[in-house]
């Protein structure tokens, strides 16, 4: 059957706004990294909103921001895209959660196909603790775009699952035992 | 967090999203990896991309098929996986045909054609919430039928 064209909208950036002066913060990595973010940037991860809202409502001065479960590298690739999608609509990803199909912009996909597929990994699960819907959505389907047309045999080796798993061989198994 | 997690340590969160982007064939295949997919992927509730399970029933054969989507950036592809059930006439045994490299065709001995495929497709119903109404027409027609999820 003829691929049909997936009538779902793309993802439009957001209207350009009249540009603030950046509010930059230092974020500490678990293993001590300290790296600097524009907290529009942050905002993109709803844990690190609350943290930093707050700071704001009690007016205290945001210095530093820990991050206690992100090694450095890997938080590093989650400020980098946070930053690339600090303009976009947060609408946009949170309507993208519920979708049976999204599209992966260009500069994503280059993003998220260069990296090895453990580092993606470990992205992925920042994104989960970091809370961070667009980015979830965008390597969870990467890595399920990766398995597409996939045996057993060559989903463990890129997905580094150790040993076969011996399947139950009696004469009643079914068929995706 | 673990420096280098592997896909199956992964949060259950993240898994259904993955899985939610993945076509039949490749959830099929992920299950059968390791233990911790096949059990996570056998649990129900997972909203599996299944558009349809059809069923064709031939004399000493039946034929079980499931559709389902593969979305793949902007192109929405159909996937399909088949499986036929045949039985000799002579013995009985029962032969599984799946369609994809995921399994060698299977006999089994003295096994009953209709109760082999109860079996597979009471797998998919716990999987995916088919109603039991839909297995009772299998055992009471002998025409297609199609479950449209």
């Amino acid at each position: 059957m003829a691929p049909k064209k997936n009538s779902a909208k793309r993802p439009q950036p957001s209207t350009p706004k009249p540009s603030a002066p950046a509010r930059i913060v230092k974020v500490q990595s678990s293993d001590g990294h300290i790296l600097q973010a524009d907290v529009r940037a942050l905002l993109l991860s709803s844990t690190l909103a609350a943290t930093i809202k707050g700071y704001d409502d009690e007016n205290k001065p945001l210095e530093k921001l820990e991050v206690n479960n992100v090694v450095g590298f890997t938080l590093k690739l989650v400020l980098e895209w946070c930053e690339k999608h600090k303009e976009d609509d947060p609408a946009i990803a949170q309507a993208e959660k519920d979708k049976k199909n999204i599209f992966i912009p260009s500069w994503d996909r280059h993003f998220l196909t260069k990296l090895p597929m453990g580092n993606l990994f470990d992205l992925i699960t920042a994104a989960y603790h970091l809370d961070i819907t667009g980015l979830i959505n965008y390597g969870c389907k990467t890595v399920a775009n990766s398995a597409k047309g996939k045996s057993t045999e060559e989903m463990r080796e890129l997905f580094g699952i150790p040993e076969p798993w011996e399947q139950p061989s009696t004469s009643t198994a079914t068929w995706d035992d | 967090m673990d420096p280098s997690p592997c896909l199956e340590d992964m949060p259950k969160e993240v898994k259904e999203n993955m899985l939610k982007w993945c076509d039949y064939s490749s959830v099929i295949a992920l299950g059968k990896t390791c233990k911790t997919w096949h059990n996570f992927i056998r649990a129900p509730d997972h909203n599996l991309p299944i558009l349809a399970i059809n069923l064709k029933c031939g004399k000493n054969s039946y034929g079980m098929q499931v559709m389902s989507t593969v979305p793949f950036e902007n192109i929405i592809d159909l996937n399909y996986v088949t499986l036929e059930y045949k039985q000799d006439a002579e013995n009985n045994n029962v032969t599984r045909c799946p369609d994809v490299n995921w399994e060698s065709p299977r006999t089994t001995l003295e096994f009953i054609l209709l109760k082999s495929i109860s079996k597979d497709f009471t797998i998919w119903s716990d999987n995916i919430g088919i109603s039991k109404a839909s297995l009772s027409l299998l055992y009471g027609e002998s025409v297609d039928l199609q479950c449209s999820l």
